[in-house]
């Protein structure tokens, strides 16, 4: 049996579990990746925890983690629901899954277009007489790439969503409606049991998603040569900021490693606890 | 970004078996010794490119050398830095000074180029040094005192105008602060800012003020203080001196509007649009504006304004290094002095539109003034030569520096701001 499984174990053995145990040996070291490891053992991991850039970087990841999701659910959710009866749904999923099949690089320029003194966004709002409009990027960065994320992610979840409630026979709806239930006692007590594990699969692909967005802060509030303002880091960017990125790289492999092992480790837990909290039996219908 | 390092890791070490199965260690024999590998940081179509290729060929033909060349582009350093811990080296490799030489020479990765500078420029009569890279030689010297790079391409910072909205600022250019702070107010009078920069890139925030503590506190001061593990001395009142100048000119309302809620290259664009005079930048700036710029405008510069002191011109350096691990440095050293050939060399001026190390090769004239200031004034390094110190700028200083050129905080409060990040800043290093 064991012959069948080796070709892909071997392969993820190479290019997954081999590079994630290096990773935690680096992160044990001081390497420039050039010269000799001079080992620190647990040096860098409480280095992390004293460095303020870290842990603002932490806490950015923690709120795309935590409040991105809550957004991106409840819009999808609301958006699920809203097209479930649309004429043309097909078409307004197309347009709602867009920002997803477009390069991140390419939004984010998009996005400071928009954003920018004499964007869009500004020109609309001197339009309707506001005469002193929100310096968008100057004051509220990381606020703009909160919003751009949501804005892109949405689609995408309410595609897999809207694949979930369409299994749904209408006759439990029509049951509904005859029995005078409310949109929310609907979304309590039908969509939400009958969709959940669509639920549950896609809060752990958020939570993985969420922790990997790179390209969309970089791009929307840095340069090709320039690193974004260390307060819209998060863990990927300060990973980034630790080996390759800015002017001059710094080439900190080792406590890029530890940060690296650090959102691992976060990885893991809120994919555990996710687990946990949405296990419940599936209802068959 | 670990992956992608990781999987350079991986495939240096399949290189490395492979080359183990080629048989044992390769000898180099005479007609091995006649070629050299050399990785460009110029993409093949890039102009500096096609000044290098043309040089490697007439080289080729003359001493009967062949250059194996890759035109890596930027990402040079990226693929240099694994291949400098193991697999095969090149022997030539040409980047940016600071951001790739400096850190390699301080990790002690780099050749000892003295005998580049004392080296004959083929049929001058003069050496290396001689005839202008020796002007330079002590930016790109390390810690050891030996130099690891020979620029062919000097970056110059300045203050950039259009000549011909402005004749009279270029019949009499701004010299002093006063002078440059009293062309500011007739400019600003006309209801405009003057000034441009492109807030959102921190390091552009971090160059007026780099700037202005310098002119104040002399050249060398701001590396000393940013070095400085106690942030003490940033106390000195000359510090706030020099950053209440910038002070007034954010809440003066001396930038052009939009210079801090913009994305790059948008503030530019503007000055070169005529809604702003003045741009403080490299002189990469005529080739990056030039587009939206038009034929009608005339690109003149002048050296940032003195403060009370002596002027001096801000320089980074573009040149050759060779890895100390090289397996044919004699001849990547033979073709860097044949580069450096008066003929040769001024491709860079004349195709490239950049200044060379040579005073005698003309430069263009987008950036003549710059050049001119070059060959009369003293040097010193980009950043005041802190940004080795590494991410400093973008941990500590260009997020205070946004701060305080955008008018969010007053002088005082950003000196306490810069040595509050700096303590915190060398508590973590080391």
């Amino acid at each position: 049996m064991w012959v069948f499984v080796a070709p892909a174990l071997l392969l993820y053995a190479v290019f997954l579990l081999g590079p994630t145990a290096a990773s935690v040996w680096v992160s044990l070291h001081a390497w420039d990746g050039i010269g000799e490891m001079r080992f620190k053992g647990a040096g860098n991991y409480t280095l992390l925890l004293r460095d303020e850039v870290f842990l603002k970087a932490f806490g950015n990841t923690l709120v795309l983690l935590v409040g991105g999701g809550v957004v991106v659910f409840t819009l999808s959710f609301a958006l699920t629901m809203a097209l479930r009866d649309m004429p043309g749904k097909r078409t307004v999923r197309s347009v709602l899954f867009f920002p997803n099949i477009v390069a991140p690089v390419v939004l984010s320029v998009l996005w400071g277009f928009l954003f920018q003194t004499d964007g869009l966004v500004n020109s609309g709002l001197a339009g309707v007489g506001v005469d002193d409009p929100p310096n968008w990027l100057g004051d509220h960065l990381f606020g703009l790439i909160f919003a751009g994320l949501v804005w892109m992610n949405t689609g995408f979840y309410v595609t897999i969503l809207m694949a979930g409630v369409d299994r749904i026979p209408r006759y439990f709806y029509e049951d509904c409606a005859l029995n005078g239930a409310t949109a929310f006692q609907r979304l309590r007590h039908l969509t939400l049991p009958l969709t959940w594990d669509v639920v549950a699969t896609s809060a752990v692909i958020w939570t993985v998603s969420s922790l990997k967005i790179f390209e969309f802060i970089y791009a929307f509030g840095g340069t090709a040569n320039d690193l974004p303002p260390p307060d819209v880091w998060n863990s990927a960017l300060f990973i980034f900021g630790k080996t390759f990125g800015g002017r001059v790289p710094q080439y900190a492999f080792g406590y890029a490693s530890a940060s690296a092992v650090a959102t691992l480790l976060l990885i893991v837990v809120f994919v555990l606890l996710l687990r946990r909290v949405t296990r419940r039996e599936r209802v068959q219908f | 970004m670990i992956n992608s390092s990781r999987t350079a890791l991986v495939g240096g070490v399949a290189l490395l078996l492979l080359s183990a199965c080629g048989g044992g260690p390769a000898t180099p024999d005479a007609s091995e010794a006649k070629s050299f590998t050399y990785w460009s940081m110029w993409e093949e179509n890039e102009p500096q490119a096609q000044v290098l290729k043309s040089a490697l060929d007439s080289f080729g033909k003359e001493s009967g050398v062949q250059v194996k060349v890759e035109w890596q582009g930027r990402k040079v350093q990226q693929k240099l830095t694994p291949a400098l811990r193991g697999g095969d080296v090149p022997d030539l490799v040409d980047q940016d000074g600071n951001k790739t030489w400096a850190p390699l020479a301080a990790a002690g990765q780099t050749r000892d180029l003295s005998g580049v500078y004392a080296a004959q420029v083929p049929g001058e009569g003069r050496t290396v040094a001689e005839v202008g890279p020796g002007k330079y030689q002590e930016l790109v010297t390390g810690a050891d005192g030996k130099p690891y790079m020979v620029p062919y391409e000097v970056i110059a910072f300045g203050l950039f105008y259009n000549g011909a909205a402005h004749p009279d600022i270029a019949a009499k250019p701004p010299v002093t602060w006063e002078e440059f702070t009293a062309t500011l107010d007739r400019l600003k009078a006309g209801g405009h800012g003057p000034l441009a920069v492109d807030g959102d890139i921190g390091d552009y925030d971090a160059m007026w003020l780099v700037d202005l503590i310098t002119r104040e506190l002399g050249d060398g001061s701001f590396l000393k203080a940013a070095s400085d593990k106690s942030a003490a001395a940033w106390d000195d009142p000359k510090v706030l001196s020099a950053l209440g100048r910038a002070e007034k000119l954010a809440k003066g309302g001396y930038f052009v509007d939009g210079s801090f809620g913009s994305k790059f290259p948008a503030v530019q664009e503007k000055w070169a649009a005529g809604k702003a005079d003045f741009l403080l930048m490299g002189t990469w700036a005529p080739s990056e504006t030039q587009k939206s710029a038009g034929p009608a405008f005339a690109y003149r510069s002048f050296p940032f304004p003195s403060v009370g002191g002596a002027q001096s011109v801000r320089t980074s350096l573009i040149g050759f290094g060779i890895p100390k691990r090289a397996a044919h440095p004699e001849l990547a050293e033979k073709f860097i002095a044949y580069f450096m050939k008066k003929d040769v060399l001024s491709g860079i001026s004349a195709k490239a539109l950049n200044i060379t190390p040579r005073p005698d090769i003309a430069a263009p004239e987008p950036v003549a003034d710059l050049a001119k200031a070059l060959s009369t004034m003293p040097t010193a390094p980009w950043f005041d030569g802190a940004d080795g110190l590494p991410n400093y700028s973008v941990e500590v200083f260009s997020p205070v520096a946004t701060k305080l050129l955008s008018g969010k905080v007053a002088a005082a409060d950003a000196v306490k701001e810069l040595k509050d990040l700096q303590v915190k800043y060398w508590a973590k290093q080391g």
